[in-house]
């Protein structure tokens, strides 16, 4: 018989794996995070007839990709003992052709509490849209390590958070929330915010710097730095955030003089 | 005026040759006799065969049991517990249709549907109904999708199928939610999936009546005669592309199934991590 060539999706590589995602097993670090990054850009960007599905009809596949990669996770997001797997999950933002990411409402039939506790504001789970990741290159990150906290803190490897089950319910990044140094947050060229349309311009944002890039010659004032955008709720004590965009900025936008604020990202 | 050349044979995007003597009688592959030039034509079925013809299933029993014998990391273990309930639909001598709860120690094997819901009414298995169903559930009140699941499956010999409408009680008082983690064992751990590729809904079925597509004749003397039809083994247009395919439920069914028979509009394919087949005979590897 004559064959043929198939597709050249990357999904083609792992479709029609029998054992997935076994495959990826023998990857490198980067290429596991591609093979990841590459399987939730494309389940954003497929159809809901009920939204409120988004959390839940990728859970088979996630459940399997956790115990088999032998990490933490739940809600698109990943975590093993390093630093960079879960700050680059984190680090998802709005694709370039959607203009906002819809939050999804979580709501029971005829009044009933919904059975599944909505994700947090920090998975991409949550929204009506498709994602991507913020370009980051690999080997030349200095990852933050007191900035953030991971929400599996005792969590052993292979653990999964899922919204229908009640551990896996609010679970919260603790953060270190520092201030901009700019007025105007929306002109910073690299920021991406989630919903473009819905956020105030009076409300207090805030960043949490989760990363920077590594260049020994520069100071720390023009290299790039990796941020989540919070916006505050709620009154302290115990602040708490929602996040509403991602993005990468120079140094000097960010305020480090004063020593932060600590709070929660629901 | 038609030349017999290489190019012409690997051209692929526009038409295909199939030797004239296999329509129908035999789908077996084979080699076409001694002669150099129809030696490189490819066999296959230039005009599929009919809907409900046995041939159809006839097909995919072979491809199955091809993968089954010779493809030796398609099937897995069948070590999971099974899925919480599936349908027993009997055989195609004595068929029935009941809602079976499985036991711990039960390793039957099954075929799962993946299929697009489309809009209400549909059919499922609710707090209020699954006894009822538990007894026996007629197969002309199933909607037309689930009817063809349901002969396909005897068909091929199994006697269990898992619908997720039917298989998990929905509704406010169901356990949709707890299932739901499951799904991907489900899928995982069936025999083949089965996806209605050309459905739209519960109620217009994927057993569908198709165009044939047209084909002529070219005989020669002294040579065997051959057919020239266009080119349809088209897998992107046709399952990649298709509604189906794009709905988020479909991503973790496709990744995770070991074997699934696609049932498209055109033709239907196969998938393994072997490679495509087509109902036309064609194969393609990854």
């Amino acid at each position: 018989m004559i064959l043929t060539d198939l597709l050249q999706s990357k999904l083609a590589s792992f479709l029609g794996d029998p054992s997935f995602p076994t495959v990826a097993l023998k990857y490198s670090q980067g290429a596991k995070i591609h093979f990841y990054q590459d399987l939730y850009k494309q389940y954003s960007r497929m159809v809901f007839s009920h939204q409120q599905d988004r959390p839940i009809a990728i859970a088979g596949l996630e459940s399997r990709l956790i115990q088999t990669l032998q990490v933490r996770g739940g809600f698109g997001v990943l975590e093993d003992q390093g630093h960079g797997l879960l700050r680059r999950s984190l680090l998802w933002k709005r694709a370039s052709d959607v203009s906002a990411l819809e939050r999804i409402a979580f709501v029971g039939v005829g009044g009933v509490k919904s059975a599944i506790s909505p994700p947090p504001t920090w998975s991409w789970t949550g929204y009506q849209g498709a994602i991507e990741y913020l370009d980051i290159p690999f080997g030349r990150i200095d990852w933050e390590k007191g900035d953030i906290c991971s929400p599996w803190p005792s969590g052993a490897r292979g653990t999964w958070s899922y919204g229908g089950d009640v551990h896996g319910r609010g679970l919260e990044l603790r953060v270190i929330a520092r201030d901009f140094k700019v007025c105007h947050v929306d002109a910073i060229k690299g920021i991406v915010f989630d919903d473009p349309r819905t956020w105030e311009l009076g409300s207090e944002l805030k960043c949490v710097v989760l990363g920077s890039l590594k260049a020994p010659a520069e100071s720390y004032l023009t290299r790039p730095h990796y941020v989540l955008v919070v916006a505050a709720e709620g009154i302290r004590p115990g602040q708490v955030y929602g996040r509403v965009g991602v993005g990468s900025l120079p140094g000097h936008l960010i305020d480090f003089d004063q020593p932060g604020t600590p709070g929660k990202v629901h | 005026m038609f030349s017999l050349y290489p190019s012409l044979i690997h051209n692929y995007s526009s038409s295909s040759i199939f030797p004239a003597d296999s329509y129908g009688s035999d789908v077996a592959e084979r080699e076409f006799g001694a002669d150099p030039i129809t030696q490189r034509i490819q066999i296959g079925l230039f005009h599929l065969p009919k809907e409900d013809s046995k041939i159809r299933f006839e097909i995919l029993k072979r491809w199955l049991r091809d993968c089954d014998n010779n493809h030796a990391t398609c099937k897995g273990p069948n070590k999971s517990r099974r899925p919480t309930r599936l349908l027993d639909v009997g055989t195609e001598g004595r068929p029935y249709i009941r809602l079976y709860e499985t036991q711990p120690k039960d390793t039957m094997e099954y075929l799962a549907l993946s299929h697009p819901w489309g809009s209400p009414p549909h059919f499922c298995t609710y707090p209020t109904n699954i006894d009822e169903h538990k007894q026996q559930i007629n197969f002309h009140s199933l909607p037309l999708t689930f009817q063809h699941a349901v002969t396909v499956t005897r068909s091929l010999g199994v006697r269990y199928l898992w619908i997720d409408s039917i298989c998990i009680i929905q509704g406010p008082d169901g356990d949709f939610i707890h299932e739901a983690k499951h799904m991907g064992d489900v899928f995982n751990q069936a025999y083949c999936v089965l996806a209605g590729t050309s459905a739209t809904g519960q109620r217009d079925g994927f057993l569908k009546r198709r165009k044939q597509r047209r084909a002529i004749l070219v005989k020669q003397k002294g040579r065997a005669p051959f057919y020239i039809c266009r080119f349809m083994d088209d897998f992107g247009r046709d399952v990649l592309n298709s509604d189906l395919n794009r709905r988020g439920w479909v991503l973790q069914e496709r990744v995770l199934a070991r074997r699934t028979i696609y049932f498209a509009s055109q033709q239907i394919y196969w998938e393994c991590g072997q490679g495509v087949r087509c109902e036309t005979l064609t194969k393609m590897k990854k």
